[in-house]
This record gives structure tokens, C-alpha cells and sequence, in this order.
């Protein structure tokens, strides 16, 4: 969820509607430049900036807002390159569980001490982003790192389909991972593409895109019916924070 | 059986750092991402994004592989090494990959690209091509297959490489001159300047252009793309089985980058994970034109001019720059494949830049003295050959891709050939 979409009010209202079906939110911070992101999820950046909402200022809003399920924080590394240390204190401030920077490994590899240690410092866990390509040497470092989850993503952007063996992927993953807990995201948007990414070794899965489809276009109750069917469709097992 | 590749080599997986995914260009609200769909065999897209280190070759794609000349040998260069004067000082070997049916190592991956078109339920596959080597052997391919062809060849190749095009149309290509005034980005560019020679970004362009006007046809990549490179090391791996010893050095030309990495990838990708090859260095070498691993600039740009393609984190000399037409027009483009770039970035491999007399100069030495006339993109290479081997220390290895042959490539050679006759020049003046 882009954090304050639509507005700060509805946002708060939409989280306490999908709460029973989630287990935790990811809350991405809106941003000018949504690299990673495709055409959904992008509008909902722009919108954002357009009313004032980004950066670190975005972050504390969350200081205003309840949540009454755990989450985590994504923003683009590249945005806060210069206030790391301040953006993990904020965001440890406001309560999140960690700080997953998509671009970390591609743009910035050599500053993964910096920030596993600026995490623990705030008493952040760490979480980690790779994609579907991506070095295994990696996947293994990552997992040696013990972080809170190691989040593949499937696809080339968020919310864009393309024919990728997708399943394929996250066993590899799997295998290269161990028993860390792996959470899965990027264009799933039905029930029976959840479950089959669960039963090939994915032990969550984010689903961004297709849900903000249905906010963009005032369809809330979809939203929830979507995260309702994914939520019923999977069997989530041991989730990190130990909460379903 | 003589040795054939069961798999292709994914070096991606054995980086040592995450290369940098390729990106929506953030000027546009439509994704060009998700238009790959569209352009793409969509096999294409699944090899491009996987995490398997070997990918399957299909037993369809082996088969025309043999048919085509598949393996193709690995070849001593000892009457180069004496025309050197470094015969029992140093040796040299060279791939042949002029030894395929279309002359180059383009044929690698044009089959199986046609094939996943094919599949796809494709009936005419379209690509670019500047002295027409992947053109052809698109062309052939694609009649091999049974699927028609389309190439936009950059203008300035299209008027000066006659044969290949006579070729391309022989095997039933239509082959469009590129800038065109089939497509929006080509009539602009004609509109700016109306002898404009054409680059290989702007006939991608086009290209892609013309795929999107029809769902019945499909763009076949010559380079750059991971997938099409990985298509590329069946001769890596072959030459892993065929060399007799260690090279020092192993040296290839670059365009978009792939007979390089298809080349080198295997042998690097042993160094990376520690299994060997921990002297050898590798060696790209490029056109003056068109130098980006040398001079160019490590950063996103487009794929393509028009942008109608995502953006790819790679050397380049910008996606406008308009290279000054050169024989060895196969290395006129702009940037480099993403994982090249990035070896290159973190030090595995080397660059060198050449000129084109010089160039060819080399090429006529080697000609004159192993009987092969190389393409004048691949005697980048032997020009790079013949400098390292002048300092290399003795008992030195050097292997080098001879990427295509030149048979059809004698506009380059005749003013040289010319200029030799009458004396003016000499080969042996290095
Ligand atoms: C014979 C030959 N060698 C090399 C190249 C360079 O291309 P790449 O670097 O993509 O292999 C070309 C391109 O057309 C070519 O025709």
C-alpha cells in the first residue's frame, strides 16, 4: 500500500478493512521516481507527491495512523542515500518491523553492512529484496543474514504479467534460501496463483497492485473480496512476526 | 558424437554483484515493460528473467544447431603466429564461428529465437542489422523454419554491403533501409536529415515499431538482451572442451556484446566461482566509432533510440549518438549488454579501442596468413591480438573469437587491397 493513498483518512479506513485478511501490510513510501513499480502502482506515487506526501515527512505520518497489524516500510535507497541513519530511526520510531530497500543490492551492494548495521542499531530487523535474476551467491548471503524475510520479486515491475516461469523461480529461490522465510510478490492477483507460489515454497505472498487497482477505482469492497479469497486460498504457516 | 552443449550458460547467476534490472523509461505512463509481451518471443522474456545457471537447450533448437555447423573448431593460428614473427614465443588459437552456414555466431541465437517466434504462433519474425551478418542469418533461419523475415538494415549498409542483401533477400527477406518511411521514428529521422546513414538503435526502433503494428510478428534480438547472450555460450563452452591448454588472454570484438560473452562467459563464469582461469584476462575490443566499454558512460539509457524498448544500466555513449559509418558496421551501437557492462565496471574485463585502418590492416595480415578472411568487426579482435601478443611474455596463450568470416564483406577490403597493390601501404607496418 502507497502510504496516505488516497488520502490519510481512507488509507487508515482501508487497512482496518483488509486487517482479518492480512498478515502484515508493506507500505511503500511515495516517491517522485517509483523505479521499480509499474503503471498502477505508479499512479498512486504521483498522486501522493502531487498532495504534498513523500519522503520522510510521509514517514511520520504513521505516527498518526493506527495499524493494527504489523508492518514494514518500503522506500527507494536511492531517495534517502544521504539520511539513512535518520530514515531507520524514524521508521523504527513509528513502529515498523524493517526496511526493505528494493534497490539496494542492484544500485548500492557495497552498502548492505552500512545498513544492516544502521538497522540493528534502531533495533530494525533486516529484509532483503532480490529478483528473478539474480546471483546465488546472493541468495545464500542473504539468508545467511538472518533476516525477518527475503522478498523475491517475480517480475520485472509491479502489477506487469509477463510469461515468466515464475514457479520455477521461487524453488530455486527455495532451495538457495534454506527454511528463511521467503515472501513472494509482483503481479499476482488470483487466489489459485497464490496458492500455487505457496505450494512451490513461497512462505507469503504481497499483493500490491491488484488490490490498488480496485482503490484506484473506489472499489474498496473489491479490494477487500480479493484480499479475502487470496487470504482463505493459502495457509500461511509461520509467519515472522509469529501473527496471521 | 563430437561435443554439443546441452545447456546455455547463465552468467547472471554467478555475478558477483546483482546486475541492475532493466527499468521503465520514467517519461512515459504507458510501460514498456509490460509491451515486451508484444515484441518478444515469450520465451525469450522467461530466459531473461530466471534464476537457473543452465538453461535447457531444446532438442529442436540441437538439431538445427548440428545442421548449421555446430561445433565449430577451434583452430591453431601458426602461419599468423609466424607472420607475427612470435611463432614458438607465443601461441595463438581462434574459434571459428565464421565456419556456420550464415558465416557468423549470429546463427546461435536467431535460431532459437525464430523457433520461440515460431512457437508463439508467430509468422513473420523482424529484427535490424547494420552489415547485414544477423540479418542473415535471421533470413536463414527464419527459412529454415518456415516463418518470413523482415530487417530494417541501417542506410548506410544497405547501400554499401550489397551481397549480404542480395543474400537476405534470396532466402526470401524483405530487407527495408533503415531510417524508413515505414515507421514514425524513421520518418522523423528522415525528416531531420534526409541522408541520414542510419544507426543500429534507430533501426531497432523501427523494428519494434513495425512488430507492434501486427500480432503476428515478432522481434528476434541480435545482442545485448541476457537471454539472447546466454543463446551465445555454446561457444564458450565448446572451447572449453577443445582448447588444449589455459589461455592468458581471450579476446573477442564487441557490439552489443554477445559473441564476446557468449564467447567468454563460460571461462569467466569458472573464475567467479573459483574453479579456474584465474590468470587469464579478458580482452573486448571495440570500434574507435563506436567505443562505449572504453569512453562511454556506465549509467541507464535506452535500449533503443526511440525508446520504445526499456532502459538497461550499461556502458553508452548515449542512445543518439550516431556512429560514423564503418565496415565493421555489426559494432556501430551505442551501449553494451548489461552484464558485459557490469564486468567490465567491476574490473573482469578489459577494453580496447581501434581504428579502422588499422583495423584492417590486421584483418589482410591474418588473411594472407591463415587463408580466412575475417569479418571486419571480428578484426577488431586480431588487431588486439596482434598487440598483445607483441608484448605478452613468452609462452603466452592467447584465444580469440573469429566471429564471422568477410566473404561478403569485399567494400571493405578493396581500397585496402588497392592501396596494398599500388604500394602506398604496407601490411607488415604495425
Ligand atoms: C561478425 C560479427 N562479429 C561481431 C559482431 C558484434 O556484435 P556482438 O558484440 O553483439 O556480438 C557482429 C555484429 O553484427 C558481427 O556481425
Amino acid at each position: 500500500m502507497t502510504l496516505g493513498y488516497p488520502d490519510v483518512s481512507k488509507f487508515s479506513e482501508i487497512l482496518e478493512n483488509l486487517a482479518p485478511y492480512v498478515g502484515f501490510y508493506e507500505i511503500g513510501i511515495p516517491t517522485r521516481n517509483p523505479k521499480y513499480d509499474g503503471p498502477t502502482i505508479r499512479t498512486t506515487h504521483y498522486h501522493m507527491v502531487r498532495s504534498g506526501i513523500t519522503g520522510l515527512e510521509a514517514l511520520k505520518l504513521l505516527d498518526k495512523i493506527e495499524i493494527i497489524k504489523p508492518f514494514t516500510i518500503m522506500a527507494y535507497l536511492s531517495e534517502f542515500i544521504a539520511q539513512l541513519r535518520l530514515f531507520l530511526e524514524e521508521a523504527a520510531a513509528v513502529g515498523a518491523l524493517c526496511v526493505l530497500f528494493p534497490d539496494l543490492a542492484f544500485e548500492y551492494p557495497e552498502m548492505i553492512d552500512k545498513y544492516i548495521e544502521e538497522s540493528e542499531r534502531v533495533g530494525l530487523r533486516t529484509c532483503f529484496f532480490a529478483s528473478s535474476r539474480f546471483p546465488h551467491q546472493w541468495l545464500r548471503l542473504y539468508a545467511a543474514l538472518n533476516p525477518l524475510y527475503i522478498y523475491l520479486g517475480l517480475q520485472p515491475a509491479t502489477g506487469i504479467k509477463l510469461p515468466i516461469f515464475v514457479e520455477k523461480n521461487v524453488r530455486i529461490a527455495r532451495l538457495l534460501i534454506g527454511d528463511r522465510y521467503l515472501v513472494v510478490g509482483f503481479a499476482i492477483r488470483t487466489p489459485e496463483v497464490a496458492l500455487s507460489l505457496i505450494k512451490n515454497g513461497a512462505d507469503a505472498i504481497v499483493i500490491g497492485s491488484a488490490i490498488i487497482e480496485r482503490i484506484i477505482n473506489n472499489d474498496v469492497k473489491g479490494a477487500v473480496e480479493l484480499a479475502h479469497k487470496i487470504h482463505a486460498s493459502i495457509n500461511i504457516k509461520n509467519h515472522p512476526t509469529g501473527c496471521r | 558424437m563430437t561435443y554439443l552443449p546441452s545447456y546455455w550458460y547463465n552468467i547472471v547467476a554467478d555475478l558477483p554483484v546483482p546486475l541492475p534490472p532493466l527499468l521503465d523509461p520514467p517519461e512515459y505512463e504507458s510501460s514498456r515493460i509490460a509491451q515486451l509481451t508484444k515484441i518478444l518471443p515469450s520465451r525469450i522474456i522467461d530466459e531473461e528473467y530466471t534464476l537457473n545457471r543452465l538453461i535447457r537447450i531444446p532438442e529442436e533448437v540441437r538439431a538445427v544447431y548440428r545442421k548449421i555447423g555446430r561445433p565449430t573448431p577451434l583452430i591453431r593460428a601458426e602461419g599468423f603466429e609466424k607472420a607475427l614473427g612470435v611463432h614458438r614465443v607465443v601461441t595463438i588459437y581462434y574459434k571459428y564461428e565464421g565456419a556456420l552456414l550464415a558465416g557468423s555466431h549470429k546463427l546461435n541465437t536467431a535460431v532459437p529465437q525464430v523457433y520461440y517466434a515460431k512457437t508463439d504462433g508467430a509468422s513473420e519474425v523482424v529484427t535490424e542489422t547494420g552489415a547485414g551478418q544477423w540479418g542473415l542469418a535471421v533470413s536463414m533461419a527464419a527459412a529454415m523454419l518456415g516463418v518470413k523475415a523482415a530487417i530494417f538494415m541501417t542506410r548506410s549498409s544497405y547501400l554499401s554491403k550489397v551481397s549480404r542483401r542480395i543474400a537476405m533477400e534470396a532466402l526470401g527477406a524483405k530487407v527495408i533501409p533503415s531510417p524508413s518511411r515505414r515507421t514514425k521514428t524513421g520518418k522523423n529521422a528522415l525528416y531531420r536529415n534526409a541522408h541520414h546513414p542510419g544507426t543500429l538503435g534507430l533501426a531497432i526502433t523501427e523494428a519494434v515499431e513495425y512488430v507492434l503494428a501486427s500480432p503476428y510478428r515478432r522481434y528476434v534480438a541480435g545482442s545485448v538482451l541476457e537471454s539472447v547472450i546466454t543463446h551465445q555460450t555454446v561457444i564458450g563452452q565448446e572451447v572449453l572442451h577443445q582448447m588444449p591448454e589455459e589461455p592468458d588472454y581471450m579476446v573477442a570484438c564487441v557490439g552489443g556484446g554477445s559473441n564476446m560473452a557468449g564467447f567468454t562467459y563460460p571461462a569467466i563464469g569458472m573464475k567467479l566461482r573459483g574453479e579456474g582461469f584465474e590468470k587469464t584476462k579478458f580482452i573486448a575490443a571495440e570500434s574507435a566509432a563506436a567505443p562505449r566499454l572504453s569512453r562511454g558512460e556506465y549509467r541507464y539509457d535506452g535500449l533503443d533510440t526511440g525508446l520504445v524498448l526499456p532502459l538497461a544500466k550499461m556502458y553508452t555513449l548515449g542512445r543518439e549518438y550516431v556512429p560514423p559509418p564503418i565496415h565493421a558496421a555489426g559494432l556501430r551501437y551505442h551501449g553494451a549488454s548489461s552484464s558485459l557492462s557490469l564486468l567490465r565496471k567491476l574490473g573482469y574485463i578489459k577494453a580496447v579501442a581501434y581504428e579502422q585502418e588499422e583495423v584492417l590492416r590486421a584483418a589482410i595480415l591474418f588473411a594472407r596468413s591463415e587463408g580466412i578472411i575475417p569479418a571486419p568487426e571480428s578484426a577488431h579482435a586480431i588487431k588486439a591480438v596482434i598487440d598483445i601478443s607483441h608484448k605478452a611474455p613468452k609462452g603466452s596463450v592467447i584465444i580469440f573469437n573469429l566471429s564471422g568470416h568477410g566473404l561478403l564483406d569485399t567494400d571493405a577490403y578493396e581500397s585496402i587491397c588497392n592501396e596494398l597493390v599500388t604500394g602506398e601501404i604496407s601490411v607488415f607496418n604495425d
